[in-house]
């Protein structure tokens, strides 16, 4: 049996198949891609009249076999991953199934919808290069689809000529593509959707136990980008706390009473002069905390500061966000009165463990007279003895992990220096609290903006003093200051050089890509992906001014159509008449208004016959009429023939009018 | 509902009419293309919708991207496709002589000027289309089938230009009326003949006599160029390598009158369609035949240029002399 489709169709077709797959190849199951394997082998062997089309009972399997695996490997909760996965399977079983125009259509539909799909996981700039190349590749097949002569027959056009075209098409469609982006009105969501991806976000936990093994100096992954209006604060001013851990059950330090109650704010102007203000673009973590220096006001809406000065967001990020703080980042305590009940909290501790930390306590005490003196007893009792800073600790697993530290291994990282801190603190009688969030960041001189890393991640000591309030010590810093003064890759250069070859962080060129990359990514974000209904209205209101409803749809439709006549004249330019050579231009001037007044001269009779013509029918005319006819034949004859200028067609054209003018 | 667009009907195809008078060529501007999106197109509307929706839903600006990507091409698709057909110059060319009621491919010429033209199809009507997967910068010949009904000059139906180019979402189209001189001759009836005898006495049908049978082979001479290629001796061509024409002798040594008078009584168009069966026979046999019509008297002759001038005597019997009478 002969194809429906030629061959060239389904090579396209077959293409920009493979290519929507592709773009979701992160996350299709590898069953799904080998059955694409099968069924697009099956179909080109078809298309040579190896195999006959599947009967129904296989097809039946098929799809029964592709329902059973679905729910195999995602379970029966809906999620993105799986009506993607269930999607992909239609798409991938499609092209067996595939016997007439309209069937192909619908194939080449889904690869429209299936491209779509993919922004739901991310939206990259890389993504959507990638998205585009799948549309550029459908749109081939539709082109190629519409040109092929009759039942598979090939056409004779040239092998690329469909792309091309579709690139042309692409092209000329995105300045209107990119208005309608701009001014069409966005409107909130129909109904409420939150569905979650499954991909796993590398993060911030709210959960901390010293002594497990250290996982989060190990991303790369970026944790969020800061632009500054002003000056970059120094980088040990560079505190991005993100959460309170006051919980502690002698192995893992936690969040105690969640939430607490937020001051939630409006979208606001900056307050404070002496703040440095600065936009953060997050990248989704699914949590509502948000980062900012201490100690920060938030200026969007939908943020708000809790009791314990933390930023958070009203909804989980499950995108890239943007917000606005202000940070007073030279203020150095934070007045908060406690109460006895909130000084028990902070100084609450687990049943008896680690004896000998809680001897050198009670050793520290008694040598000192207040809480600041016992603070800095403490502070030299780290500084004095050999601590070493580093990512890859001894496990620490005991019941008395503190003591094992301090005492034994004396080998750790921030959360171990800021647990047994903390520790000490509490034994002390000195509320305190482990906060945690990123220390530093990576500044981006080409595009201004600072860039923080997972392995930016960081962790530190709050404790309140009576009369000041929460004031911020980094016990990290009495055996490593480098960590804060330089940042974390420099303190631990050794460490993070030798972690993978791989690491573009190793290869200078490589590096340099890398920030070229991430700038993109950021401006990318900044502009595109997070244009909202906010933007969208200054932006109107900058170009336009007020507008009422129905002043903003004569706006957009005359935007619209504008927009649409350019495209015509363009595109139509290349349709139009060549302008004729200025003598025929004169001689058809002249036999147009003789035919309009009812002189018909001969069919093609020269200038010179249709005067004569003329002046039979109009003797009054004769003068002039054999005038113009000498002129004429000075152009086309004549001298001047040779050099007709500029100046000539003026005269002639002159003297034709006039002529003109004088029939009856 | 139907019989509203059954009573606009004539109304819409006088309307046409009046913007496409029948000509030799056509060229396509803004004033005869149509352009609708096809069930295609309405579908990618419904696709457009989808990802609108998802983007609203989602709150992602990609997808919204894309949707407003999606409906500029929509949109730029419609200047491709009528810029594809827009200055297309179609020209009839001449129709060859065909019986009422036979198909007939008409040709045509068809021509894009500066740019080759994509995926044009012609037709006039759904059973018979022409398609073109491209028409070069230099012109195409084309033909597109149809049937002749009515003896006559041929008037050829309203001849549908269409494509779907470039994404099949729209459909733009054209209707033609297209001049192709062509001549359609009655449809032959075949009947004995029958002659008319002028006598004093008043006019008399002659004797019925049937041609069949009785020719009689006399042997064979020579081929000149023009000999039937009927009685050409084609065994003996393929024995001997040498072309011959079987002669035969005949019988009615005077030639003889095909004449309208003797079917007397019959309503016109049988009579033609008789005259034209028996034009056919006498051709076939090699007869020495003229036709006599009321008007028109075309003397004896035999050969395949006389039976086409008797044709289309009889074609056009009782017509104006030239098919663009309602010019």
């Amino acid at each position: 049996m002969q194809d429906f489709l030629s061959r060239a169709s389904l090579l396209w077709l077959l293409a920009a198949l493979c290519s929507g797959l592709l773009v979701h190849v992160g996350h299709l199951p590898w069953w799904i891609l080998v059955a694409a394997v099968l069924a697009i082998g099956w179909r080109l062997l078809m298309h040579v009249g190896r195999l006959n089309k599947p009967p129904k009972w296989i097809k039946l399997l098929l799809v029964g076999g592709g329902f059973a695996g679905v729910y195999l490997t995602y379970g029966k909760d809906f999620s993105v991953e799986s009506t993607v996965a269930l999607f992909a399977l239609g798409a991938v079983l499609k092209p067996l199934e595939v016997h007439s125009q309209r069937d192909t259509y619908v194939l080449i539909f889904m690869c429209y919808f299936f491209s779509a799909v993919q922004f739901l996981f991310d939206q990259n700039p890389q993504t959507a290069a990638a998205v585009f190349a799948s549309l550029l590749l459908t749109m081939s097949a539709q082109i190629s689809l519409n040109l092929q002569a009759r039942m598979g027959a090939e056409a004779p056009i040239k092998r690329f000529m469909p792309a091309r075209l579709s690139a042309v098409i692409l092209l000329q469609s995105i300045p209107l593509a990119i208005l309608l982006f701009v001014f069409v009105p966005r409107v909130a969501p129909l109904w409420s959707l939150n569905v979650k991806t499954q991909a796993g976000t590398t993060g911030l936990s709210d959960r901390m136990t010293p002594g497990d093994i250290a996982k989060l100096g190990a991303s790369e992954a970026l944790a969020f980008i800061a632009t500054f209006e002003n000056e970059v604060p120094s980088n040990e001013k560079l505190y991005w706390r993100a959460l309170t851990l006051d919980q502690y059950d002698g192995r893992t330090w936690s969040m105690g009473r969640g939430e607490r109650n937020v001051q939630w704010v409006e979208e606001k102007r900056a307050v404070n002069p002496q703040a440095v203000q600065y936009q953060v673009m997050l990248e989704p973590h699914d949590k509502k905390w948000l980062m900012a220096l201490d100690w920060a006001q938030p200026l969007t809406s939908n943020t708000g500061l809790t009791s314990d000065f933390r930023m958070v967001s009203r909804h989980p990020i499950l995108s890239k966000t943007l917000y606005r703080v202000e940070s007073d980042v030279d203020q150095l305590y934070q007045y908060q009165p406690l109460g006895w009940q909130a000084k028990a909290d902070f100084t609450q501790l687990p049943a008896p463990l680690n004896p000998q930390t809680r001897a050198l306590a009670q050793q520290l005490q008694s040598q000192v007279t207040s809480d600041e003196d016992y603070i800095e007893a403490v502070s030299n009792f780290y500084r004095q003895r050999p601590f070493e800073y580093t990512l890859k600790p001894a496990r620490l697993q005991s019941d008395h992990r503190i003591d094992d530290f301090l005492f034994e291994s004396r080998q750790g990282f921030c959360a171990h220096y800021a647990g047994s801190f903390t520790y000490l603190m509490r034994l002390g009688g000195i509320p305190s609290r482990i906060v945690t969030g990123y220390q530093g960041g990576e500044w981006n001189a080409e595009n201004k903006y600072l860039a923080v890393y997972q392995f930016n991640a960081h962790a530190w000591v709050e404790i309140w003093l009576s009369g000041k309030g929460w004031t911020r010590i980094d016990p990290t810093t009495f055996v490593a200051p480098e960590r804060v003064l330089d940042g974390v890759e420099d303190a631990l250069q050794e460490e993070f050089s030798g972690r993978s070859v791989f690491s573009s962080r190793r290869w200078h060129w490589l590096n340099q890509a890398r920030l070229k990359l991430e700038a993109l990514n950021y401006y990318w974000h900044r502009w595109v992906l997070s244009y909202d209904q906010k933007q969208q209205q200054s932006l109107v209101e900058n170009l336009f001014g007020k507008l009422s409803t129905n002043g903003y749809a004569f706006m957009l439709a005359g935007l619209v159509f504008g927009a649409i006549m350019v495209l015509a004249m363009l595109l139509l330019w290349r349709n139009r008449a060549t302008p004729l050579p200025p003598l025929q231009r004169e001689y058809q001037r002249l036999t147009h208004a003789l035919v309009k007044r009812g002189i018909h001269p001969p069919l093609g009779a020269s200038p010179n016959q249709v005067l004569a013509h003329l002046a039979d029918q109009r003797p009054l005319l004769q003068q002039e009429a054999l005038a113009v006819a000498r002129l004429f034949d000075a152009y086309l004859y004549g001298a001047k023939s040779v050099d007709f200028s500029e100046q000539d067609r003026r005269l002639l054209k002159r003297r034709v009018m006039k002529l003109i003018r004088k029939i009856r | 509902m139907a019989s509203v667009f059954a009573a606009l009907k004539p109304k819409y195809i006088a309307w046409l009419k009046r913007r496409n008078p029948l000509a030799r060529e056509v060229e396509l501007n803004q004033k005869r293309i149509f352009i609708f999106p096809t069930s295609a197109g309405f579908f990618y509307a419904v696709l457009m919708v989808l990802v609108f929706i998802n983007a609203i839903n989602y709150k992602n600006n990609l997808m919204f991207m894309l949707c407003f990507l999606l409906a500029s091409v929509f949109i730029t698709a419609i200047l491709h496709t009528y810029n594809n057909v827009s200055g297309l110059k179609i020209k009839a060319g001449h129709s060859l002589p065909v019986f009422a009621g036979e198909p007939v491919s008409l040709p045509l010429t068809i021509e894009g000027g500066q740019r080759p033209r994509y995926g044009i199809s012609l037709s006039f009507n759904r059973h018979s289309i022409t398609h073109m997967s491209m028409v070069p910068v230099d012109g195409v010949r084309a033909q597109v089938g149809f049937t002749a009904r009515q003896r006559g000059w041929l008037i050829a139906p309203r001849l549908k230009l269409k494509s779907v180019y470039p994404l099949g979402l729209l459909r733009t189209w054209s209707w033609l009326y297209l001049d192709f001189h062509g001549v359609v001759y009655p449809k032959p009836v075949h009947q004995p003949f029958k002659y008319f005898v002028a006598q004093e006495s008043g006019d008399h049908v002659g004797e019925v006599v049937d041609q069949r049978g009785i020719d009689d082979f006399r042997g064979f001479k020579d081929y000149t160029p023009g000999d039937p290629l009927k009685h050409v001796a084609w065994k003996q061509y393929a024995k001997r390598g040498e072309l011959l024409t079987k002669e035969f002798e005949e019988t009615h040594q005077s030639a003889h009158w095909l004449d309208w008078r003797a079917l007397s009584g019959v309503e016109t168009e049988t009579r033609l369609q008789i005259l034209c069966g028996w034009v056919l026979r006498s051709h076939e046999d090699n007869f020495e035949y003229g036709l006599r019509l009321p008007q028109r008297t075309i003397g004896l002759g035999r050969g395949d240029h006389h039976r086409d001038e008797c044709l289309k005597a009889l074609a056009l019997f009782g017509l104006p002399s030239f098919a663009g009478g309602s010019h």
